[in-house]
């Protein structure tokens, strides 16, 4: 049976439009640039699946709830592998967003991956609830429905978590934002 | 000097940032924070921690990645169970187990066995988490599995998508032309709006793609194709009198006849490269739409300067993208903004006293 090509005009769409927010946000989650490109390719192997079963208009947060479940799931996995083989080291220095360095003098550039480093070490430090909030909100863009939605919650429980995110993102960088 | 009322104006910072504070609040917000030292500190320290999360560049896909996918979806496979419920940790099924509710699902079933019901199943703590996005059932138990090849997708050339795509998009601004006919040449309002959004979103969605497939150079639109394509998004700019504006900020506060506020639905500009005089467009923007009550929303596209849309309040709509960032314009009579620019003046000098 052969899609029905407006599905697929709109499933080129999605892939063309969400690829990088997700890859984006399966990174913050994982923190594993490789495995949050396979999330990402499963999500969208998902959405093809069940393109019969979900409007256009609701391909983005059912992309970003299948996303997160699939993070869920690996971090998860990721976790009982650790305590099951204690002598699983994992290596915890590794560059999320390559910087751009073309042009740029040394100490720039230094400066520059320091702070971005900084950054995403003030993200990952957040609370998981909190954490979820603000990469699907402040980081992704998506709506308090839509964010409530995925995280399965009250859309006022998602203004709240976001308020917390940042205050706490913004404490962590205090010396970075301090006017 | 911070107050109980300060601690509160920090939620309604946070709340401003993504455009949910309603106006009237907000601009007591502001007035508030022009006459506090400290909420001016949190309020200008919140936007750049804003900035700094945003400036983080995205990491990017491998090249080969579409293709990748689309042999995954050609040879059959299916989905991973896992997508459509949330993973349940172990010892939250033990907590689930004890804290009665398996008990308590034995009793129903008991008294149903009793009452000559059929027994009812006791929910699978594996749907516990799971809540389906409105309109979409998900069915955790029906995915498909190992689906012959030659049921899937047929591989589509390029220049057949094209060429669908444009026909679609003919056929998708015709069915616009024809339901803003039937209007019967009224202005068009709110409610028009919503009925014209179906329409909208699908010619919108295949616009999309003609403009993938051409940046991506997957297709170079011969020449008829292109002009339908072009007579398209000319006939929907012509029916919504889309317009090219640049916008200022401080300029529309002096206008009369506009203000921000929060809309649903509006047209799409190319906007924000630099700081031009709003005042004659928008002026000649009601010209083209003079109904008062018009809510228009412009999508700003490749901002690249954040302060100054900020100052221009463009904010992000729900539903929008990360780099998808709108301006909120309203069409309303002089009288009614001279009668709340002259309460919310009420307002803050009440603060003053």
């Amino acid at each position: 049976m052969q899609a029905d090509p407006l599905s697929s005009v709109a499933f080129n769409q999605a892939v063309a439009e969400h690829t990088e927010g997700l890859m984006n946000y399966a990174t913050r989650m994982l923190r594993d640039t490789v495995q949050a490109e396979d999330v990402t390719q499963d999500a969208f192997l998902a959405l093809y699946r069940h393109l019969s079963q979900v409007p256009p208009t609701a391909f983005r947060p059912w992309l970003y709830r299948v996303t997160r479940n699939l993070c869920l799931d690996l971090l998860r996995r990721r976790k009982f592998k650790l305590r099951l083989f204690r002598d699983v080291s994992r290596d915890e220095e590794f560059e999320l967003t390559p910087v751009d360095t073309r042009g740029d003098r040394p100490d720039e550039v230094a400066e520059t991956r320091e702070s971005q480093e900084a950054i995403e070490e003030a993200i990952a430090n957040l609370p998981t609830k909190f954490r979820e909030a603000f990469l699907l909100c402040e980081i992704q863009g998506l709506s308090y429905e839509d964010a409530a939605s995925i995280l399965g919650c009250p859309v006022k429980t998602i203004s709240t978590r976001l308020f917390r995110a940042r205050q706490r993102f913004r404490a962590a960088l205090s010396n970075q934002i301090e006017v | 000097m911070s107050t109980m009322g300060c601690r509160n104006r920090e939620y309604e910072m946070s709340l401003s940032l993504d455009g949910r504070l309603p106006s009237g609040q907000r601009a007591s917000l502001l007035g508030h924070i022009a006459e506090c030292a400290d909420c001016a500190t949190t309020w200008e320290e919140m936007k750049k921690a804003q900035d700094l999360a945003l400036g983080l560049p995205s990491p990017r896909v491998r090249p080969g990645f579409r293709e990748d996918l689309q042999r995954r979806i050609e040879s059959g496979e299916a989905a991973p169970d896992v997508v459509l419920h949330e993973p349940i940790p172990p010892f939250a099924k033990v907590r689930y187990l004890a804290t009665g509710a398996a008990a308590a699902a034995l009793l129903i079933t008991v008294v149903n066995m009793f009452a000559g019901e059929a027994p009812s199943t006791p929910n699978d703590p594996d749907s516990i988490a799971s809540t389906d996005l409105p309109g979409v059932p998900l069915t955790p138990r029906s995915i498909d599995r190992g689906i012959p090849a030659s049921t899937q997708w047929q591989p589509v050339s390029e220049f057949a998508l094209a060429k669908n795509t444009a026909d679609s998009c003919a056929n998708y601004v015709q069915e616009l032309r024809d339901r803003v006919q039937s209007l019967g040449g009224r202005p068009l309002r709110q409610e028009d709006w919503q009925q014209l959004e179906g329409v909208l979103t699908n010619y919108r969605t295949a616009v999309g793609v003609m403009r993938w497939l051409d940046n991506k150079r997957f297709v170079r639109l011969p020449g008829e194709l292109r002009a339908e394509f072009q007579e398209a998004d000319r006939s929907v700019a012509e029916i919504f009198g889309t317009k090219s504006l640049e916008v200022r900020r401080k300029h529309l506060q002096r206008l009369p006849n506009f203000r921000l506020e929060r809309v649903r639905e509006g047209l799409s500009i190319d906007c924000c490269r630099s700081i031009d005089d709003l005042s004659v467009e928008l002026e000649e923007l009601v010209k083209v739409m003079p109904d008062a009550g018009r809510v228009l929303q412009f999508q700003v596209v490749n901002p690249n300067n954040m302060d100054l849309l900020r100052e221009l309040e463009v904010q992000r709509t729900p539903g929008a993208g990360n780099r998808m960032l709108f301006l909120r314009v309203k069409i309303e009579q002089p009288q009614a903004r001279k009668q709340r620019s002259g309460g919310q003046q009420q307002q803050l000098q009440e603060r003053s006293r």
